[in-house]
């Protein structure tokens, strides 16, 4: 019982320790803009609403969901608030749906298929797509182990600022 | 924010109880139909992760009335709730879900140029709004502006876009994920009602038929988000409804297995294949009768 308690409390201790942190990150994916080359700095981009922004344990992955609606082009940016850290790794999925065999009988089910890994293209901050049919996309970034947030009330702390800022404009084959 | 993971675990192993049955944890099992089998390869540098630390967005109905609008869609105002129903909505779980609609309602209006009610339903929001403690968002500033641009409505809409995802910023921002889940949730209804009363008879080729069938998937990520508020009565309770409203897409949509691919055009990759679930008649009016019912739950209090 007593075992319990006290882990009722930590518990209870981490939760109010998180929730603290929480709250400081606002929209740090707003500046996720800055890691972008000038040659993606242009204005024809619109703020997509699914953009996210989170308080995250340095070395731990960060997994975001969104849905990318057909034929319009997004653009997935990351950044961190650590300043002068080392560079992030991030990885975008979609779904795939596949028979697989499961206790005798075969089930369709939903497997996550990677399609672009930023190590395989110079940790490039960016990534560029178009669905030829809606998707759900998921996005991981690993949070660099390394490096101090830039926020007063992270530092020295185990936590940092994760943004993922989602922007889109219509492609070519949208309305009449 | 990474508190909430500790919810979301309860609530996707949920997820995972409900739907995975004896799948492994990157599956989610969706339906059986026949016996084909389809191989398919990893990527060997994956970033391993825990499967239940993920967060879910979900696109604003203006997104929706948007794609909609540039579809063909058109303002039918008798879609939108009554305000005259707003003084029904008197718990918390129905101020909350009438936010949503409400907010979508709004959003409705002012992407096909009918800003003449505009003030009067976002003052109604703003009532619902400070009941459920999210009264900063209403700020006199807003008013004003909504004030000083009636009649504009591009500036409306954007104005429509801003309140929405103040609202869900203030509210992730303040621990009130209940509030936050039934909100979207309400805000998805009503987006999905009037776009499924946009459209008559059923064929095809019409875009708009093929947007319904894409909110099975908001709906996925709508129903994930919720799962880790599962512990409150009220997100519990409407969470039945939204899964009576899965399993009607996904019992009659017909479901196409193609095989990804991603092809590089100017720097863009191109996603294609990986398998969907298409519309076909005896969906969308299973679905427009769902939702109807839904909506009509929600709203006639």
């Amino acid at each position: 019982m007593k075992r319990l308690m006290l882990f009722g409390i930590g518990l209870i201790g981490l939760i109010a320790i998180q929730a603290t942190y929480a709250q400081s990150c606002r929209r740090v994916h707003n500046f996720c803009t800055e890691n972008l080359p000038e040659e993606e700095q242009s204005k024809e981009w619109t703020f997509n609403n699914q953009s996210k922004s989170a308080t995250f344990e340095k070395g731990k992955v960060y997994e975001m969901s969104f849905i990318a609606y057909k034929d319009y082009i997004y653009r997935i940016s990351t950044c961190t608030d650590i300043a002068d850290g080392e560079k992030i790794n991030f990885e975008v999925f979609h779904n795939e749906l596949v028979r697989k065999e499961m206790n005798g009988t075969t089930r369709l089910v939903k497997e996550k298929i990677s399609i672009f890994n930023n190590k395989t293209d110079n940790f490039k901050s960016y990534y560029k797509f178009r669905t030829e049919k809606t998707e759900k996309i998921y996005v991981k970034i690993k949070v660099p182990s390394s490096g101090e947030s830039q926020s007063k009330q992270y530092k020295d702390s185990e936590f940092v600022c994760v943004g993922v800022l989602l922007q889109n404009r219509r492609g070519q084959k949208v309305g009449f | 924010m990474k508190h909430k993971h500790f919810y979301q675990i309860g609530g996707t192993l949920l997820t995972a109880l409900i739907f995975v049955g004896c799948s492994n944890s990157n599956d989610i099992e969706v339906s059986v139909k026949d016996n084909d089998t389809t191989s398919i390869t990893q990527n060997v540098d994956n970033i391993e992760t825990n499967e239940l630390n993920v967060e879910y967005s979900v696109p604003t109905p203006n997104e929706l009335f948007e794609i909609v609008k540039l579809h063909g869609g058109e303002l039918n105002i008798d879609l939108v709730n009554s305000l005259d129903n707003q003084e029904n909505y008197i718990d918390a779980k129905s101020k909350a879900l009438n936010f949503g609609v409400y907010s979508a309602d709004i959003g409705y209006m002012s992407c096909f140029d009918h800003g003449i009610e505009f003030l009067k339903y976002t003052k109604a929001i703003e009532k619902l709004g400070n009941d459920l403690g999210i009264s900063d968002v209403f700020d006199k500033d807003l008013m004003d502006k909504i004030e000083n641009n009636e009649g504009n409505s591009d500036t409306l809409f954007l104005i429509s876009n801003q309140t929405y995802y103040d609202s869900y910023q203030y509210l992730e921002e303040n621990e009130k994920g209940t509030e936050l889940s039934l909100i979207i949730a309400g805000g998805y209804i009503e987006s999905l009602y009037i776009v499924t009363h946009l459209v008559d008879n059923y064929s095809d080729d019409n875009p708009i038929i093929e947007k319904i069938g894409d909110q099975k998937l908001v709906l996925e990520n709508i129903i994930d988000f919720c799962m880790a508020y599962m512990d409150d009565a009220s997100v519990n309770d409407f969470m039945n409804d939204l899964m009576e409203l899965s399993k009607v897409f996904e019992d009659n949509m017909t479901v196409v297995e193609e095989d990804s691919k991603v092809k590089d055009e100017d720097g863009i990759s191109i996603l294609s294949g990986g398998g969907y679930f298409k519309m076909n008649k005896v969906a969308f009016e299973a679905i427009k009768n769902k939702i109807t019912e839904l909506r009509n739950k929600i709203t006639q209090n």
